[in-house]
Formats: C-alpha cells, structure tokens, sequence
C-alpha cells in the first residue's frame, strides 16, 4: 500500500515536485548571498539615527528596509530614475546597487505560482505539488523504516540492486531538509488560500489626520527612536516630503504610521501569533534570516530529481518483473490466501494456475508475494504456501523476510494451511525452505488442513496429482492444469573451455560462452562477477543456475561447472564441445557484487567456487588489495585458473594467493591456512574488508568457524559483518 | 449590486509574445451611476491602457481613480486590479481621497478583476463624463505590492486634450498608462 501510494503520487505530481524543488534549490542562495552582503554595525542602533544617516548621505530617498540577511536597502531617485542601493549602517552612505535579477523574479514566480503572476491555478499547482512532496516523504519513510528494519539501523549499510540502492542513500541524506521544507510549503500554501490564519490582514489604518506641524528632526522622533535597527523591515519617508503625510514604519513585530513633527504613532498594530508564526515558517522554508538553513534545503532539494528518475527506473523494474495477477480478488474478499515464495517467478505460475482452479470451484483467492504476509492475511482463511528453494535451503527472493513477519501475526487463519514445495532432488536438502516454513508455522500452534507436498523438477503431473489430494480434503474438484513456462534465454556458443580433475575423479570445467544467435551482445543484459547465468539444458524446463566469472565488460560469460553425477545439466554442459550452443539467461544477484571502492576484499573458495572469485580479481582495475584463499584436491589436477592466477598476481590484480590442497602430501584445509594469517586478516577486516565465500555448506560453516576465532581478540565476529554486508555467502 | 458586477465582460485574451493581455469593459450604466449623472449621453469612451513593469514577483495591486491635481475632490474608481481588502489600504493616496466616504469598498464593486502581474497589459474600456475633461481633473493610478513597495499616485494623468494618445510613465510598479478617446 504504502509503495503504490508512493510511486503513484511521485509518478504523476513527478515534473511538478521536480520543477518546484529545483527552483527552490535556486533560491537557496540568496539568502547566503543575502546575509554575505550584510555591513556589520553597532548593537544597539536605533532606526531614529540610522534614518538620521540615511537621509543626510542620500537626500532624495524614498524609503529604506532591512533584509531577512541584515542588509540595508534604500529606494532613491537618482538622476536616471529610481533606485535601490545598499547602504552603509554606520555613516548612511550608499554602497553599491541592489538589483533583484531577473533570474531570481523568474524562478521565484515559477515556485510560487507556476509563472502565472498571481493567478489562482498556479498556487494551486504549487500548493499540489507541496501536498503531494508531504505525501511521498512519508510513504518513503514508512518503507526505509521497513526495509532497514526499524529506525535503529536505519544508517546501516543498504543492501540491495544498485538502483534501489542509489535511491535509499540519496532519501536518507535528503529526507530531514525535504520533510521541513515540504511541511512548510504545505503551510505556505494554506495560507495562500486563507485556509489556515496567517494574520496578514493585521495592517494599520492609514490615519486620516495628522498633527501638521513643524517636522521634527529625524533622530528625536519617539516612535523611531524605541525601535532598534536589527527589527526594523521597512521605513516609508512620507510623500513629497509633504507634512500632511505620515511615516511608514514596519517592524518584525508589528506596524504602523508615525507623525512627523510629533513623533508618536498614530496608528499601530502589533503583530498577531498567527503572523508572527507564519513568518517563522516562511524563515523556515526559505532560509531568509536563517542563512545557514538555506543551503541544507537547497541541497536537500537538488537531490529531487535524482530521485524522481531512480524511482521511476525502479518502478519500471519491477512493472516488468512483477507477473500479472489478473483476476487478484480483494483481501477483505477472500476466503483463501495464496501466498508465493518464488526466486525466478516460475512458482508464481504454479501459484496462478492454483489460484484459477480455486476460483472456479467458486472460491475467493487472494495472490500475494510471502514477504507481504500481515495479521490481515490470516482471520477466517484458509492459507496455502506455495514455495521454491533458493540454492541450499536459503528463502527465494519473495520470501526473505517471511519467518520474520510469520513472528508479528498473531491469529492462524481459522480454516487452516498447507505447504507446497517446489525444488529439485538433485540437491542434498530438497525443498529445505518449505520444511522450514511449515516447521515454524506449526510451531506457532497454526492446523495445517492437509500434509506439506512436494514438487520435483516442477513437474506439472505431481502438481496435478497434488490438486486431486486438496480437492479431496476441500470437497472440490480441483484440476490443476499447468503449463510450465520455460524462460526462453538466449543462445550461447561455447568459444573456450579448460578441464580439470578428470583424473582425480572430480571432473571440473571452465567454460567460456559467447551471445551466440542474431542479436548477439546486445541480447543480454549487462551482468558482472557473481552475477547468476541461467541454463536451461535440452530436455528440462526447469534453469540451473551458476555464478558468473566475468562482466559483460570481458564480452563473454564464464562458468565453472562440477559435474555432477545424475546432473542433467552439468552432464550436459560436460559434453558439450566447442562451436554448440546451449540457451541461456542473466540474473543480477546483488547480494553477492563487490562493493565499490578501493577496500581491501578477502575471497575464499572452493573447487569451482573460484568461478565469480577469479571474475572479481580480473575485474579488478583499480588494484585494490585481494587476498584469495583457494582450496582444491590437487594441485596437479585440479588447481583451476593456475595460470591465470598466476598472471594476475604479476599484474597486480592480486595480492596474495593462498592454496590448500587435501589430497597433496601435505594435507590442509583452508581453515587452516585462514588461522595462520590470522593478524592479517584481522588488519585487513579493521581496514573494511569484505569477505567473499563460495563453497558447500559445509565449506562455509567451516570457514565461518575460523573466522569467528580470528576476529574474536579484534572485538568483532561473522555475525557483525554480516549485519554490515561485508561477510556474503554463495552456496551451492 | 448585482446589476453592476453583471454589467461587464472581462475576458482575458491572452497574445502571442511575453505580454499578458487582459481586458474589461465597463457600461456606461455602471459609470454613469457612480458619477451620479442623470445625462449619461454627455460621456465619451476612453480605452486606459496601462502596462505593468517587469520586475516584481507576484501580483501587483493597482486602482484606478479620478481626483483633482490635489489629490481631492474625489471623483469615482475605475478598476480595482486585485480586491482583496487587504491590499486595499496599501492604495495609500486612494485611501485619503476616499476618507470621506463611509463605504470606500463599495466604490470598486463590480469594477474589479486580478492583480497585474509582472508585465501585464491591462485594457479598460470606460465611459468618462465630458464634464471631466479641462476641468483640472486627473486620472491617478495607486500601485502596491504584498511583499514590496507602496506607490501612491504611481501614475497621473491629465484628463485634457494633449494627453490622448501619449503614454504616461509610471514611478512604480506601473510603467506607463495611455489614454485614447
């Protein structure tokens, strides 16, 4: 809600939110230029001499004010017509010209009214355009506290694709400056409509009669006299210089008209609260009086366009990610619940083609994403889980803060739940998530209506099979009918490839792709280390996915593949010779990008874990400090990129190489070798290092072991790392 | 009242080029009433065109008004470009020209319109008594502005013979003022 409500009011009011923060940004400056310009005088200065001064350096002025930053401006007739000239606080004397440029009077018109003058419709669009900034700051702030998980981490690093990244840094640095001046834009334009009481009808009467006597010297006039200069806005000479005419006098905190030869007022006003408020918030807005507030809003307002354009950008992601939900009944409709686990949207299908059968067996279905789950999912409901398992075990991108959220919702839904899982037997822990997810709603005394299912390989007659059961259970008839859609990929021919371990019976492959087909490169999308390439092998519709050791830079894609023994893929991979070609896909994995900078990186890996680990150290241009840590059988067999590395550590790219081999005569572990450089790898985690891990399960508990005891004697651990982002796992 | 407001046609045209146009029509009825001139037959039509200057953020206030060479013997309000009663006092000498009346703000209804913006052109179409004219009357034009100045007889010009057609310039937030009869 909070994210539609966000996009929505950012996308249309967009041009206007842009227009009135850039010329806002504009306006910063003159009060800075303002306060600059302003002459430094005597405390305790009256407006009666300071008048007296004026007018005997400048005998023909018409009036002097004081601006917000302390100059002091008066309005001569010079010999080539009017004027305004600053002048000096302590002699009176003029200093320069004061001209507001046209600039200024231009864009100051567009803020306010949209360059119609004073016209109605132009507040009206500024006044929208306020309303709708409000709108925007807190809905983005409702979903930064979301995603940072609460206000407490609220400057902790940001995770996360790089747009939303570049959104998230730039919102949290502009978000103070542009709330204030949102707010009191609001304010402003309230006032304008006389809809909140801004006191400007607080005026004094001009007096009808005055004493008419012989004018009195400027520094003896009483009312001129109580007023020091620093309060004063405006002094108006009578006209003409005519003794029927009174002064002028406008102070900070009130007005009036004050008699000539007798010094007294004659008429006053002193300013009202709501006036007096009211121009506390213009100060507020502008930074008029408050020179060194301008620029903090100026450059909070500078950062509006960027993210108008990154929101969009993100918008339109996930527009294009997002799968149709066609027939999505309301929530407070819906007697069932599906919520969806999926990493690369194929559950979302199964998910869909569930969610028609229901409704055609006269049900309410309600589809939503696992992250979305909320107390108000559950009530009189049924709830179905449908999700993947995302590499070994860990939750699928839809589902990563389920279990958290599961902790928040009080009430089971009253007709119970199931879970389906999706996953593949290849992998040592099939379905793992979905075990988990059931174990934990169980545990929180939730009844499930029917057993957790299982689906291999998205077979679409386990599904159906699946349906029979539930529909058995519900008293329906439930045909699920699924057609798997395969993501079509594009084709990639294999230009390169290097075996290893064949005959230690570990059989490896390096394997290099080119965009084969017509389109050729311009038919993927731009992709870097660690990055996931997606195969879908002839016979199968279900990708497997490996990391990527390469950048679209390096114009190719690069794998290591393990081939595995009832591995459909790898098999097939394996066998593949140079010139054929398999289809394939790009899927971005931010979560495991290194972070840019000059940072030391330490990397560690396994077997051919070293695939996104040695695209890294190729990619690394700018030499940052790069420490691998490499662990294979043998290094006669299977000591992938052997030359390569080699190679880069002549260049430069690498800093230190460090090997463990299990099987040579000297039998290591990598842990092993982590511990011996302990007070090395302490420096460089104290210098920001990141730690980059591929390996197996067991690999990375391992090396997370040894870490833990390394960082202990520096105060720190894995787990604070994590929480940091400088400690990411790829496991396969 | 009602009669009066319903008796003009204000319609903006808006011209090709930086300038805003604006126009207003007044009937004779309207004038005549205000002068409180039985014979409306003895009136001429003059066309007011006054020009606003180019340096102001905002809407500038400005009326127009008929007194003598002193600032007296107030006559009647032409226009009122703004209304709203707060910027109604700023129109200083329009203020103690009508400080006679018991009801000033009844002079400008019906015979108001938007304040002028920065290079605005305003065009008045009224019907002025020939009684006025060589009588050492003058046209005056008060000018203010919300956060600005205060231009009290901004304009002034003579209602004799040589001023038709001859632009008269403005001291304040009004460039310059033409009349043509």
């Amino acid at each position: 809600m909070r994210r539609t409500l966000h996009s929505f009011v950012g996308m249309v009011f967009g041009l206007v939110v842009a227009a009135l923060a850039l010329s806002g940004a504009v306006l910063a400056l003159y009060p800075v230029g303002d306060r600059l310009g302003a002459v430094d005088h005597a405390p305790g200065l009256t407006v009666a001499d300071l008048a007296a001064r004026v007018v005997a350096a400048n005998p023909g002025v018409e009036e002097f004010r004081r601006t917000e930053g302390g100059r002091f401006v008066a309005a001569v007739s010079g010999d080539d017509g009017p004027a305004n000239v600053t002048v000096d606080p302590a002699t009176g004397a003029a200093l320069a010209r004061y001209e507001i440029s046209p600039l200024r009077v231009w864009v100051e018109d567009l803020h306010r009214a949209f360059l119609t003058g004073d016209r109605t419709a132009g507040h009206v669009v500024s006044g929208l355009g306020a309303v709708a900034m409000v709108v925007v700051l807190l809905s983005g702030s409702a979903l930064l506290h979301a995603r940072m998980g609460g206000w407490r981490r609220i400057r902790a690093r940001v995770k996360g694709a790089a747009r939303q990244r570049w959104h998230i840094l730039v919102a949290r640095v502009a978000l103070p400056g542009l709330a204030l001046a949102a707010a009191t834009g609001v304010v402003l334009s309230l006032g304008t409509f006389a809809l909140v009481p801004v006191g400007l009808d607080d005026r004094a009467d001009f007096p009808d009669a005055v004493d008419g006597g012989e004018p009195a010297a400027l520094e003896s006039l009483a009312a001129l006299r109580q007023i020091r200069a620093d309060d004063l806005r405006r002094l108006v000479f009578p006209f003409d210089g005519d003794p029927e005419e009174p002064f002028e006098l406008v102070t900070r905190t009130g007005e009036g008209f004050v008699d000539q030869a007798t010094g007294a007022r004659l008429t006053w006003v002193d300013y009202a609260r709501p006036r007096l408020l009211h121009d506390w918030i213009v100060a507020l807005h502008s930074g008029r009086g408050l020179w060194w507030l301008a620029p903090i809003l100026g450059l909070s307002a500078l950062c509006v366009p960027w993210l108008a354009a990154t929101g969009t950008a993100i918008w339109w992601q996930r527009r294009r990610a997002r799968p149709r939900i066609r027939r999505n009944v309301a929530l407070a409709d819906a007697d069932t619940v599906i919520l969806v686990g999926s990493e690369g949207n194929t559950t979302w299908g199964f998910a869909l083609t569930l969610q028609d059968a229901l409704s055609q067996a006269g049900h309410f279905v309600h589809v939503a994403e696992m992250n979305a789950l909320a107390p108000m999912h559950t009530g009189d409901r049924r709830l179905f889980v449908l999700t993947a398992t995302y590499g070994d075990g860990a939750a699928p991108a839809t589902a990563s803060h389920f279990l958290d959220r599961l902790a928040k919702v009080a009430t089971p839904p009253a007709r119970g739940f199931t879970v389906l899982g999706f996953g593949d037997r290849e992998f040592d822990l099939y379905c793992n998530y979905a075990l988990e997810v059931e174990a934990a709603m169980v545990e929180r005394g939730w009844t499930r209506f029917a057993p957790m299912g299982t689906i291999n390989r998205q077979s679409p007659q386990e599904f159906a099979r699946w349906g029979e059961q539930i529909g058995g259970l519900l008293g329906v008839d439930l045909r699920l009918v699924h057609i798997v859609e395969t993501p079509r990929g594009t084709p990639l021919r294999l230009i390169a490839r290097e075996d290893y371990g064949q005959d230690i019976g570990a059989p490896t492959a390096i394997l290099r792709f080119a965009p084969g087909g017509d389109k050729g490169r311009r038919a993927l999308p731009r992709y870097e280390s660690g990055d996931l390439l997606g195969v879908v092998p002839p016979g199968s519709t279900m990708p497997r996915y490996y990391s990527l050791g390469s950048s679209s830079a390096d114009g190719f894609l690069e794998i290591a593949v393990r081939r595995h023994e009832n591995g459909l893929c790898s098999g097939y991979l394996h066998d593949m010779v140079v010139g054929d070609e398999v289809r394939g896909f790009v899927r971005p994995n931010p979560e495991f990008n290194l972070v840019p900078g000059k940072t030391p990186v330490i990397l560690v890996g396994a077997g051919c874990g070293i695939g996104p680990l040695a695209g890294f150290i190729r990619a690394n241009r700018s030499r940052r400090p790069m420490r691998l840590y490499f662990g294979a059988r043998d290094p006669k067999s299977d000591f992938l990129y052997q030359h390569e590395l080699r190679e880069w550590l002549a260049e430069g790219r690498l800093s230190a190489l460090i090997t463990a081999f299990s099987r040579a005569d000297e039998r290591v572990y990598l842990q092993h070798r982590m511990h011996e450089d302990a007070e090395v790898l302490r420096k460089m985690i104290r210098a920001g290092a990141q730690v980059m891990i591929v390996g197996s399960r067991e690999m990375a508990q391992g090396v997370a072991g040894a870490m833990e005891e390394i960082l202990r004697p520096a105060g720190t651990g894995v787990a604070a790392l994590r929480a940091e982002g400088r400690y990411v796992e790829d496991i396969f | 009242m009602a009669e009066l407001m319903s008796a003009f046609a204000f319609a903006p045209r808006p011209r090709s080029g930086l300038r805003r146009f604006l126009r207003a029509s007044l009937s004779p009825l309207a004038l005549a009433l205000a002068l409180g001139l039985a014979d409306a037959a003895a009136a001429r039509e003059v066309t007011i065109t006054a020009r606003a200057i180019d340096r102001f953020v905002g809407g500038a206030y400005v009326i127009f008004y008929i007194t003598d060479a002193d600032r007296e013997n107030y006559q009647a309000t032409l226009w009122a470009a703004g209304d709203q009663p707060r910027f109604v006092s700023e129109a200083r000498h329009w203020w103690r020209a009508t400080g006679h009346l018991e009801d000033r703000h009844a002079e400008y209804d019906g015979r108001s319109g938007p304040s002028m913006a920065r290079r605005d052109v305003l065009e008045l179409s009224v019907e002025i008594a020939d009684e006025l004219f060589e009588a050492g009357f003058v046209l005056r034009v008060d000018s203010a502005l919300w956060d600005g100045r205060t231009f009290g007889s901004d304009v002034v010009v003579p209602l004799t013979a040589d001023a038709n057609g001859k632009p008269f310039e403005g001291r304040g937030y009004v460039e310059s003022v033409r009349l043509d009869w």
